[in-house]
Order: C-alpha cells, then structure tokens, then sequence
C-alpha cells in the first residue's frame, strides 16, 4: 500500500482538490490510495510534485510487505 | 482540433459514445482499451460463426433466409457487446459514474432530466427515420396509426430506461 492518502490529508487536500491539481478523476486519486491501481511514472511524478516530496516517501514499500500481500 | 475544455475532438466524442462524464485520464483510457479489446474480440468472433451460419442456411433456405440470418446475428452480436457487456464495464470500472457533491444532488439530477429529454427526442426522430427507409421510403402521409403508435411506445420506453439509467449513474461522494 502507498502512502498518498497520508501526504494528501497532510496537505489538507480533498481527493477532488488534488485531481482537479493533476488532471484526473477523483475516482482514479481514491483507486490509487486504495493500492487498485498502479499508477504511470508520470502520473507518480504528478503527485509527488503536487504533495511536495519524493517518490519513495509515496511509494516505497519493503520486501516483506509485498511477500505479505 | 480542441474543444473549449483543451480536450481533442476525438476525446470529446469518445466520453460522449461511452457516456463517460469526467476527463478521460490514464486510468479512464486504460480501462475503456480493456473493454474495447474484449468488445472487438467478442464481434469478430461472433460474426464469423455467423457468417458460417449464414452460408449453411442459404444452401438450405435460399439468399434472403441468408441475409435475414446475417443481419439478425451482427445485430445481436452489437447489442450484446456493446449494450450489456459495455455497459456493465464501464459501469463496474465506474467509468459512467457521476459524482456530485450533496449540494449539487438535486441540481444533477434536474439537469439529468433535461438531458434525457433531448437524447430521446433525437432517438426517436432516428428510430422513425430508420423504419422509414426500411419501408422503402414510402410517403409519410403512408405511415398508419400503428406506425405513430410504435414511435411513441419506443420514445416513452427509451425515456424511462434512460432516464433510469442516468439517475443511478450520479452517485454522492464521500471521501
């Protein structure tokens, strides 16, 4: 699981307010929270830019957790 | 060409065909891809088989029986893919949703019926200029009560079922 949700209610964000910021739908912002969908690199960008930090503070997860999965 | 919103023309219309209301993103195109694929694998297969179909009933039953039997099965080939096998793909991807505040509720769901009013108007004004040429363009002073009849049931039926259809389709979001 990613950790948008926490930056994105960090920032004070609705899910609507952060896709309206980066161009999709809200469904798709609640999708990807949800770890239902995998987002494009581009798209991963967006949404580090838009919530100020980085890739792996959004997506990193460590082994253990995917064997888990 | 772009239309007011900076979408392309062919993103409009595509939203427009598949009845999907918010932008066409990533996930929206690779979803509706999916779908497209499976429609498009389900008609080819379909229409093959029918075309075999046809062949074995004009040995049997002549030319027309052929085409009356090749018609039917593209048709019902269409309405399956795209009618049932669509429409429930889009909707489990939840492509056709309609999210609207609680605010906005009552407003959607009056703009909703103004929609459907139009959409029904067009239909039926296709569906009787349909019947028509499959008349062989016959007079319109030739058109009996139960032609009018047929017009107006098929228009009260497309109105209720769409009407049905989009008022389910908006969906209150919470977060």
């Amino acid at each position: 699981m990613n950790h948008v949700r926490e930056f994105r209610r960090a920032q004070k964000l609705s899910q609507l307010a952060l896709a309206k910021e980066i161009g999709v739908a809200r469904q798709t912002i609640n999708l990807i929270e949800n770890g239902k969908y995998n987002p494009s690199l581009d798209l991963c960008l967006k949404l580090a830019w838009a919530l100020g930090t980085d890739l792996n503070s959004l997506f990193w997860r460590n082994q253990n957790e995917d064997e888990n999965e | 060409m772009k239309t007011r919103t900076n979408e392309s023309l062919r993103d409009h219309c595509v939203r427009i065909v598949f009845g999907i209301p918010g932008p066409l993103d990533e996930y929206a195109r690779q979803e509706l891809g999916r779908i497209s694929t499976n429609i498009l694998a389900f008609i080819a297969v379909v229409q093959l088989i029918g075309l075999g179909v046809a062949l074995w009933v004009s040995a049997r039953y002549g030319d027309a029986a052929a085409f009356n039997t090749l018609v039917s099965i593209i048709l019902l080939s269409l309405v399956g893919a795209l009618g049932f096998y669509g429409t429930r793909s889009l909707s489990r991807a939840q492509l056709t949703r309609r999210e609207v505040s609680a605010a906005d509720y009552a407003r959607v769901r009056r703009h909703q019926l103004h929609r459907t009013s139009w959409t029904t108007i067009i239909s039926t004004a296709g569906y009787g200029l349909l019947n028509w040429l499959w008349s062989s363009g016959e007079s319109l002073a030739h058109l009996t009560v139960t032609d009018w009849l047929q017009l107006i049931i098929f228009g009260f039926g497309f109105f209720i079922v769409m009407y049905v259809n989009n008022v389910l389709s908006i969906k209150r979001y919470t977060e």
